[in-house]
């Protein structure tokens, strides 16, 4: 073997001794990526089906109260479910009697916590109250709800709605 | 043989080195991934939760405020901030004194619920409910639900307060 071919032997094994640490640490790194990009998702995910269920949460028309209450069941869950579903004809007759209309819009959300399978999110919303109580007259009404979900099947699904009070 | 030997290890050295170079580029050469609408939050849940919480408690600091104190208090929630803003705060906050002083008002504020919007490395924005106590003189207090977007910026100083909007 000549002296060339010693060196080169050398740096062969120079690399191929690299090559199995980087292989070893690209490995790594690649399952962080992707712990942190299904991390990523979720976040977005459960970002999407609270701001869906808070949208349809503030959106009742009295003439189409059955419409409304159906989205909100659809992304719902569990007890919460079963009892917004059960109280839904006192909710619709309570609406026709007092010709309530409520219309928002989430401006924000964020979450609290988030595990593979719940998570707890707030949301902001802004819109409009009208009522026989305001004459008729559109009313800003703005609500801070506090969202908790469970994954359910693939989908987020809300297992309960509670507003974040007034201050007292 | 001697130079059949001697191109084959060149050849290995080659392969090698390019293998080794592919590796280096993906563990170092990938950039952050940055905040989109299907990822809001493209950093760790430590790194997200301690902006959160130094948002929340920055957010309350800020707010705090009483006509007895209003200067040292400016200077306080000052430094809590990034230069930039801790400058556009100065700008706005400073009309506001005559009015807090002449009226004796005296704001206590509590985050009532603190969540993550988006956030990065570099920079995350958390969502406040802030619920404030408000007392005007020897009057009876009043109560204000509020809400804030206040984004965090990772300095060499820590978390800084970079931006707040309140609504």
């Amino acid at each position: 073997m000549t002296t060339t071919q010693r060196w080169l032997a050398a740096l062969v094994a120079l690399l191929l001794l690299l090559a199995v640490v980087g292989a070893a640490v690209a490995r790594r790194t690649h399952e962080e990526r992707s712990d942190a990009s299904a991390r990523a998702e979720r976040y977005g995910a459960v970002l999407a089906a609270a701001n869906a269920e808070a949208t349809a949460f503030v959106n009742l028309r009295y003439g189409r109260a059955a419409q409304g209450i159906r989205a909100v069941a659809e992304g719902a869950t569990g007890d919460f479910r079963s009892h917004y579903v059960r109280s839904a004809r006192r909710l619709a007759a309570t609406m026709q009697r007092q010709r309530s209309t409520l219309t928002g819009h989430v401006v924000s959300s964020g979450v609290v916590a988030v595990l593979p399978d719940r998570a707890t999110v707030i949301v902001a919303t802004s819109g409009t109250v009208s009522n026989r109580r305001t004459g008729g007259q559109e009313v800003p009404r703005h609500f801070r709800l506090r969202l908790t979900l469970l994954r359910d099947g693939g989908r987020w699904l809300t297992s309960g709605i509670a507003f974040v009070g007034d201050a007292a | 043989m001697t130079a059949r030997t001697t191109g084959v290890l060149a050849v290995c050295s080659l392969v090698l080195a390019g293998v080794v170079a592919g590796e280096a580029w993906y563990v170092w050469g990938v950039s952050d991934p940055t905040p989109t609408a299907t990822r809001p939050v493209v950093v760790g849940d430590v790194a997200s939760r301690s902006a959160v919480e130094t948002a929340a408690q920055d957010a309350a600091a800020i707010f705090t405020v009483s006509w007895k104190d209003y200067d040292a208090h400016l200077d306080r929630a000052a430094a809590l901030m990034t230069d930039s803003f801790a400058a556009t705060y100065r700008t706005t906050a400073g009309p506001v004194r005559a009015r807090v002083v002449s009226s004796r008002t005296r704001t206590t504020t509590r985050v009532a619920a603190a969540g993550v919007v988006r956030g990065s490395p570099d920079e995350v924005q958390a969502l406040l409910f802030l619920d404030q106590r408000v007392v005007v003189g020897s009057g009876d207090p009043s109560y204000n639900a509020r809400r804030a977007l206040v984004t965090m910026v990772r300095t060499d100083r820590g978390w800084l307060v970079g931006n707040v909007q309140t609504g």
